[in-house]
């Protein structure tokens, strides 16, 4: 399908978006990349407002949880609660293992969730594997 | 003793308890009859109550709670009445409408045949340690705060600078001399170092706060599995070990695990390329502690050091001589005394180091 989005980002830090589009293109993961710079921002991509058809969906959410406006695990929260939006698989992208994140986001129904390491190597391998797993292993129910 | 004077030896030592409990000033000292009614003052009461005996004398128990309390009182009188005392914290109001904390204690009294009198009520104020306690809980929550944010967001533009001169190193490579490659490796594992100490750091803070799960430990266990770990992580190096059998403690898994993690990866490091590199674990008692102790024959240090040993972020040796981040002793000796433990060091420059600690025995906790 022609146009069809595979991996939504959602992050607002501008480095953090080059650098984690360089990563899955230096793999030749994913070509067509779309980025939301904020949590209202993907909500308004993934979930529009009183569209009942069915828009075209990513495979895969990478999303960051500090983020502005609205928050990453609300945007999570929302996701996993409409029925046009549960179904993809979301990877949560934050920069600490500190705090209560981790439990929130797989309460939440996160499907993975990646401390972002400071090593960059360690970040692109760590970015890669997630989406290559859920672009290319993960069969989502039709 | 005859039953004839028995009688006014009672009465004077009654008389005598009446005077020591009337005179004792920093606790509220009085009887409330059956119901709740005050019956009996001390001085205590007055000066924390503000009330004199003649003003609360037959005012019921209520009146020193606050509006929205005042069904605590008769609570409290109950479980009294069926338990034999009860205790309580919470706001109380002086005469003057002022509040203070207070730490409450009801306990029944019942003549011979087992007719409740009435109830002894003894009373303290804590009200700067109530103050305190929620002054360190609202510090405490700002620390955890800060340290989440400090987590978050000193990282990223970390993250940034490792990944860009990275990217420079990968897409730019041929436009860089050696040197120019050099440099960046400079500034790449600068940002790791720092990623590193952040990390180190927050662990550091996470440790003053989380609780720790007590259970009794086989030292000797412990200590054997964390040299196996350290053995296959430098397999160059290769010191000789020796664990005498440890007596058991009492401690947190977890973190006495990170103990000897920390002490043994030092005594690993420090012995690193000299000659007859050994490590000796052991422990003796002395003057009732269970004294553990690591030693090994490295690099060693220098006492007149010795206190800057435990401090975070402070090192005695050059990066470029020992890695390290300076928070690993910081760490050990926050574990150690969490655990109601000691611990010290000695040294002497190239020829090794000691480390001694402390922590309950397993009976203690059972």
């Amino acid at each position: 399908m022609a146009g069809e989005i595979e991996v939504l980002l959602v992050e607002d830090n501008p480095s953090d978006v080059e650098l984690t589009l360089r990563a899955l293109q230096k793999r030749h993961i994913a070509n067509r990349i779309k980025v939301a710079r904020d949590g209202a921002e993907a909500l308004t991509m993934l979930l529009p407002e009183g569209a009942e058809a069915p828009v075209p969906q990513p495979k895969v959410v990478l999303l960051d949880l500090k983020l502005p406006k609205v928050n990453g695990l609300e945007v999570l929260r929302r996701l996993k609660s409409d029925d046009r939006t549960r179904n993809i698989p979301v990877v949560v992208l934050t920069s600490s293992g500190e705090g209560p994140d981790i439990a929130e986001s797989y309460r939440l129904g996160a499907n993975s969730y990646i401390v972002k390491p400071v090593d960059f190597e360690a970040f692109s391998r760590a970015v890669a594997d997630a989406g290559l797993y859920w672009l290319l292993l993960n069969h989502p129910p039709a | 003793m005859t039953p004839a004077n028995q009688g006014p030896e009672i009465i004077a030592a009654e008389e005598t308890f009446r005077l020591l409990v009337e005179s004792i000033q920093d606790y509220a000292v009085f009887m409330v009859d059956p119901d709740g009614y005050v019956v009996t003052w001390n001085v205590g009461a007055e000066r924390l109550k503000g009330y004199r005996a003649d003003e609360i004398i037959g005012q019921h128990l209520a009146t020193f709670y606050q509006v929205e309390d005042q069904a605590k009182a008769g609570r409290m009188l109950q479980t009294a009445a069926t338990a034999g005392r009860a205790s309580d914290e919470g706001w109380r109001v002086r005469k003057d409408g002022s509040r203070f904390w207070a730490e409450a204690m009801l306990a029944a009294i019942h003549d011979r045949d087992g007719r409740l009198l009435g109830f002894a009520k003894v009373t303290r104020d804590r009200t700067e340690l109530r103050q305190t306690a929620e002054e360190l809980a609202r510090t405490n929550a700002e620390l955890e705060t800060f340290s989440y944010s400090v987590s978050h967001d000193l990282r990223a533009p970390l993250r940034a600078m490792n990944g860009y001169a990275q990217a420079l190193l990968e897409d730019h490579a041929a436009g860089l001399d050696a040197e120019g490659r050099r440099l960046l490796a400079v500034v790449r594992d600068n940002a790791q170092r720092l990623g590193e100490m952040i990390d180190a750091l927050l662990t550091f803070s996470r440790l003053g706060r989380q609780p720790l799960k007590t259970e009794p430990l086989d030292m000797t266990d412990l200590a054997r599995h964390v040299v196996e770990e350290l053995r296959h992580g430098a397999r160059d190096h290769a010191p000789d070990v020796h664990i005498d059998p440890l007596p058991a403690a009492t401690g947190d898994r977890t973190l006495i695990r990170q103990v000897f993690a920390n002490l043994l990866g030092n005594a690993f490091k420090f012995t690193r390329g000299r000659p007859a590199p050994r490590l000796e674990i052991g422990a003796r008692s002395a003057g009732g502690d269970l004294v553990y102790l690591v030693r090994d024959n490295g690099a060693g240090f220098d006492m007149r050091y010795a206190d800057k040993l435990f401090q975070v972020f402070s090192r005695l040796h050059r990066q470029d001589e020992f890695e390290g981040t300076g928070v690993g002793l910081a760490l050990v000796q926050r574990i150690i005394q969490r655990h109601g433990g000691r611990i010290w060091a000695e040294g002497v420059p190239n020829q090794g180091a000691t480390f001694y600690f402390t922590l309950p025995r397993e009976s203690k906790s059972a």
